[in-house]
């Protein structure tokens, strides 16, 4: 991260990724800690570590759990599983314009 | 600038034949439902759940990978891909990546297509298991004309695998054929029903005489794939013609309307985010897995076309035009048993079937409703007693697949081929008084008998056998000639 | 020793699993006054403290109650009254993550956990209060109030599990459930003098559990003593077919572990960078006489330095971030929680707006951060080197407990903050958890037991081992419990 790292663009196009819009009053207070979390995280960049070390992305070491090809008859009307009626019309569920 | 065309394929393909979605236990037979009544916690993304794989979906991925000539990874890795839409319930896909040492289920391969009877070799990149979304529909309609969406999320969670090519096509046809062979090969291994409504589905990466890439999204069928790249080389050569260049975008294809359209540019593209996901951590391949699934393997068809052109005779172009439809060749090994004539029956099938099909967009399974076997071995007979001329049998073909019309009430309404010499003479005779000119013609230069043959058969409304006519026009002439 | 909210006129209140489950199998009349002594607790001090989001209805809980002595179901939680995390996904009570976004979410489902505390005869008291999503270490992030610690309540409580642990110690509960994704569990039950256990990465099921940072996420038990947190584990560990990574293996009688000698003679280690800059000098003192007792049981020792552990808690941000900015791009207003009117809107618009007034500001920036640390050309930078260098810090608590059976260190350096003295500085509030988030790292079990007091202020010893190791973590801690007493 170089020192000319314009913040406000990076917020901008991190909230646009992220799709989370900051209040005014966030922006400021935010921008004062992402640069102080970045310099934290960026620590790990001191440490060299080999080329051939394997990334550790999880530490469950057993055998993953599969699932038989059956219907469990836990699949259902969405009405009783999540959505509030006011959202749904004909079993479909409402959402915004998509263009 | 030369214009070659290079063409990639990214196919998307529902393991139609697994009983579950990917990682629930909602039916992945989501077709013909009420909208939102095939999903559970697990598909509509609850907050705290957690996906567990359908163990039959890696059989399925090796058995595809297997038969695509694919080298199949040591373990299934599956990472979150990010992006935001209403169709996609955890606003990530459980897909699979191959940067970063993460891998997908199977890497390279290839697969053999014939094109006009040339073979030729397309390369598989990759080949990954992902998840389906949901579906997206309009109130009224129309994207524009509605003031929401609305989602139905039936389909979410489906398991997809999807299978890369490298750019190795070099026209639209080629593509076709490969999507056709790939299907073929799809359904051959009981992996999907590539007929069903959405099922398969082809996103095409088009550069034509190396310039900027045009993605094609949303080709529903091998036949849709050939107009949908064949329409969008006839825009980039005429943008080029007019001096225009062409932008690198993503279209849509619309098939309604027989043409591609620019699709809402996504701004952030490609900014994906994956990383491996933590809810499911790597699982082995097997060896054992593998060789089990290897020695079950059904035929496939290029074992198939070789077999089937031996022990029917019917030569290797048929037979690698008929291996591409499963149901089409099992309807040819079926009516060929059943009536013999297979070389009569793989003709019609090629040449006459497949043609009205394509030309009216009728589906197979339908077609094959209308030419079943029943009327295909009834027309060979009909053709081998001398009721219906090659021709007219060609005429009902088109009849049985356009109009599902019987060869029976045709025969009964006496659409039959003259086979009575004495009638047919008579014809001749009056076909010769009406054209003295082309009889002299005829007699100076043989090539200009095929008018005669042409009056004739106007007359019999194409009823009379054109080999006969020919036989007793010659005789005619030869006749008039020592006169 | 309980704080002032307990047993003022009766020691009915503060009543350990074993002891409540004995009077209401002699007579099954008790868990009605039990229930009736805990809701005058609720009544009294929870206006204060504000342990709870949601606290059932008392007629519902006896109506429980009752259900469950007629079914005769008296298992080894009988008539305990459970206080579950509000990230624990509960059939028909509300789940709301502590966050305006899943404020009015009741979810259809009961997380694994839920159903094995039911069937082992507990019943859910209430939902408690936690910071945003888990995201934070002292219960101030709640989107709704923040709850106080029940012995000084001009501090807090410690968290994110803040509410569980506060209940549970005013008494409020008879025990409680908490997730732990770098401390959650452990920082309260240091903070509240309450014991709290963060189980082997696996042994207990997500399922139900609102993701924060799926890797390192665990649910464990919070109790007031050392056997109810053996007994609660007992209940919710063991395979659950519904978690990919729930590991495939037989449930322990961890009640047989707290008995008050050491079943084997342990050799116990201390990271010296978990004891050095950082510690307050008076949480330092009662580690150390902690060592001194364990000592005289005649236990060894030793203390060994293990520099990688300093990259413990940037390794652990990237990841939790990362894993976080995933979990939480669910929420867009659609199917469950908070919404927004979509009619003539363009989805990005609604998504953030509802994104926007739905996640707090901690959330906010974990998400942002989390995307960024995923962003193309800076994944390898961040995010794969983190889980390198995760490898390298595994690879040597794997070593260490080659040499030694189990680790012991200050679960937190400092004692509880005042409200407000941390949340403001984010690495100020990172650092609470400088000793507790290498153990998620490296998937390990770990527990915090109460080692002394401070002026008043509970201080608490993290107890870790190799994976598996809870057994012998309970029974440490209870000798550490016992010499407490
Ligand atoms: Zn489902």
């Amino acid at each position: 991260m170089d020192a000319q790292m314009d913040w406000n663009k990076l917020v901008k196009h991190l909230s646009d990724l992220a799709l989370v819009d900051l209040q005014e009053d966030e922006i400021e207070p935010l921008l004062r800690d992402l640069e102080k979390i970045i310099k934290m995280i960026n620590a790990v960049n001191e440490l060299t570590v080999a080329e051939d070390i394997e990334p550790l992305y999880t530490t469950f070491f057993g055998d993953v759990n599969l699932r038989d090809d059956a219907e469990v008859g836990e699949s259902t009307d969405i009405e009783k599983v999540c959505a509030v009626r006011e959202r749904i019309e004909n079993g479909y569920v409402k959402s915004p314009r998509t263009l | 600038m030369s214009d070659e065309v290079v063409i990639g394929l990214e196919v998307h393909v529902q393991i139609t034949s697994l009983r579950t979605k990917l990682f629930c236990g909602c039916s992945s037979n989501y077709r013909d439902r009420p909208p939102n009544t095939n999903v559970c916690p697990v598909c509509l993304g609850l907050p705290g759940v957690l996906p567990v794989l359908n163990e039959k979906a890696i059989e399925k991925a090796v058995a595809v990978a297997l038969a695509l000539n694919s080298k199949i990874s040591e373990k299934i890795v599956f990472v979150r891909k990010h992006y935001f839409y209403p169709d996609l319930p955890k606003n990530y896909q459980i897909s699979q990546y191959d940067r970063y040492g993460l891998v997908p289920v199977a890497t390279g391969g290839r697969v053999v297509i014939d094109v006009g009877g040339l073979s030729k070799t397309v390369r598989i990149r990759r080949i990954n298991i992902e998840e389906d979304t949901g579906r997206i529909v309009y109130p009224e309609k129309t994207v524009l004309g509605s003031k929401y969406a609305l989602i139905d999320y039936n389909r979410a969670g489906v398991a997809l695998l999807e299978i890369v090519t490298e750019p190795d096509f070099r026209s639209p046809r080629e593509a076709r054929i490969f999507l056709e062979k790939l299907a073929s090969i799809l359904e051959h291994l009981d992996v999907a029903d590539t007929s069903l409504e959405g099922a398969m589905r082809a996103d095409a990466n088009i550069s034509i005489g190396g310039r900027a890439r045009v993605e094609i999204k949303n080709i529903g069928s091998p036949r849709d794939l050939e107009k949908a790249l064949s329409y969008e080389i006839t825009r980039q050569l005429n943008i080029v013609k007019s001096g225009g260049t062409i932008e690198r975008e993503t279209r849509h294809w619309i098939k309604e309307r027989g043409m591609t359209v620019p699709s809402r540019a996504k701004e952030l593209e490609g900014e994906y985010r994956y990383f491996p996901d933590p809810d499911l951590p790597p699982i082995p391949i097997s060896k054992e897995l593998i060789e089990r699934v290897a020695s079950s393997l059904p035929e496939l068809p290029d074992s198939r076309a070789k077999r089937i052109a031996k022990e029917y005779g019917i030569g290797d172009y048929m037979a690698s035009v008929l291996v591409l439809n499963k149901r089409l060749c099992d309807h040819f090994e079926h009516t060929a048993r059943t009536c013999g004539n297979p070389k009569l029956i793989s003709s019609i099938l090629v040449n006459e079937f497949l043609r009205w099909l394509d030309e009216a967009d009728i589906p197979l399974s339908t077609g094959i409703l209308r030419l079943s076997a029943d009327r295909l071995c009834k027309l060979v007979q009909y053709f081998e007693k001398g009721i219906v001329s090659i021709k007219l049998l060609k005429e009902y073909v088109r009849l049985a697949v356009l109009e599902d019309k019987d060869p029976d009430d045709l025969v009964r309404q006496g659409i039959t081929t003259i086979g009575e010499e004495e009638e047919l003479e008579r014809i001749v005779t009056e076909v010769f008084e009406e054209n003295p000119k082309a009889v002299s013609d005829a007699l100076r230069d043989p090539k200009a008998i095929n008018f005669l043959v042409g009056q004739v058969m106007r007359k019999t409304k194409g009823r009379a056998d054109p080999k006969i006519v020919n036989e007793i026009i010659r005789k005619r002439l030869v006749e008039y000639g020592s006169k | 020793m309980f704080p002032p909210q307990c047993s003022q006129n009766s020691l009915i209140s503060s009543l350990s699993i074993r002891a409540l489950r004995e009077k209401v199998r002699e007579d099954p009349d008790f868990l009605f006054s039990y229930i009736e002594e805990i809701y005058k607790v609720i009544e009294k001090h929870e206006h204060q403290l504000r342990a709870y989001i949601t606290v059932r209805p008392k007629e519902e809980v006896l109506r429980d109650a009752e259900a469950l002595l007629k079914s005769n179901n008296l298992g080894p939680l009988a008539g305990a009254l459970i206080a579950v995390k509000d990230n624990i996904s509960t059939s028909g009570i509300r789940t709301t993550c502590a966050s305006r976004m899943l404020e009015s979410y009741i979810p259809p489902y009961d997380a694994t956990v839920i159903t094995r505390i039911k069937n082992a005869g507990g019943i859910i008291i209430g939902k408690t209060n936690m910071d945003e999503f888990a995201m934070g270490s002292t219960t101030e992030n709640s989107a709704f109030y923040p709850t106080l610690n029940p012995w000084d309540l001009e501090r807090v409580p410690g968290g994110s599990s803040g509410g569980s642990a506060a209940a549970v110690a005013a008494c409020e509960a008879t025990a409680a459930l908490g997730s732990d994704t770098g401390g959650s569990i452990r920082l309260p039950a240091a903070y509240t003098g309450t014991v709290g256990l963060k189980p082997t990465y696996g042994l207990v099921s997500r399922y139900g559990l609102v993701a924060y940072a799926s890797s390192l996420d665990q649910i464990g038990p919070i109790g007031r003593y050392v056997e109810d947190v053996a007994i609660m584990l007992e209940v919710i560990s063991g395979h659950d077919p519904k978690d990919s990574t729930s590991l495939k293996v037989a449930a322990k009688d961890y009640g047989s572990y707290v008995v008050d000698r050491p079943i084997k003679t342990y050799r116990i280690a201390v990271i010296e960078e978990m004891v050095e800059e950082g510690v307050d000098r008076e949480v330092m003192a009662v580690f150390n006489k902690t060592l001194e007792r364990l000592e005289s049981y005649g236990l060894s020792v030793e203390f060994r330095k293990m520099p990688i552990i300093r990259y413990s808690l940037p390794v652990y941000y990237i990841i939790a971030m990362a894993e976080a900015s995933s979990n939480l791009a669910r929420y867009d207003g659609l199917r469950y929680g908070l919404a927004q009117e979509v009619e003539g809107r363009l989805w990005t618009e609604v998504y953030k707006r509802v994104r926007s007034m739905g996640f707090g500001k901690e959330v906010k920036r974990r998400i942002l951060l989390g995307t960024y640390v995923l962003s193309e050309g800076l994944y390898e930078g961040y995010y794969l080197k983190a889980a390198k260098v995760r490898r390298l810090l595994y690879e040597e608590f794997m070593r260490l407990f080659k040499e030694f059976d189990l680790a012991l260190s200050p679960t937190s350096p400092i004692l509880p903050p005042r409200l407000g003295e941390v949340i403001d500085d984010p690495l100020k509030l990172y650092s609470l958890d400088v000793n507790t988030v290498p153990i998620n790292l490296a998937g390990l079990p770990a527990l915090s037991v109460p080692g002394g007091f401070i002026r008043g202020l509970p201080v608490g010893i993290q107890v870790f081992g190799p994976h598996f190791s809870e057994g012998w973590l309970l029974n440490v801690a209870r000798l550490i419990e016992v010499a407490g007493k």
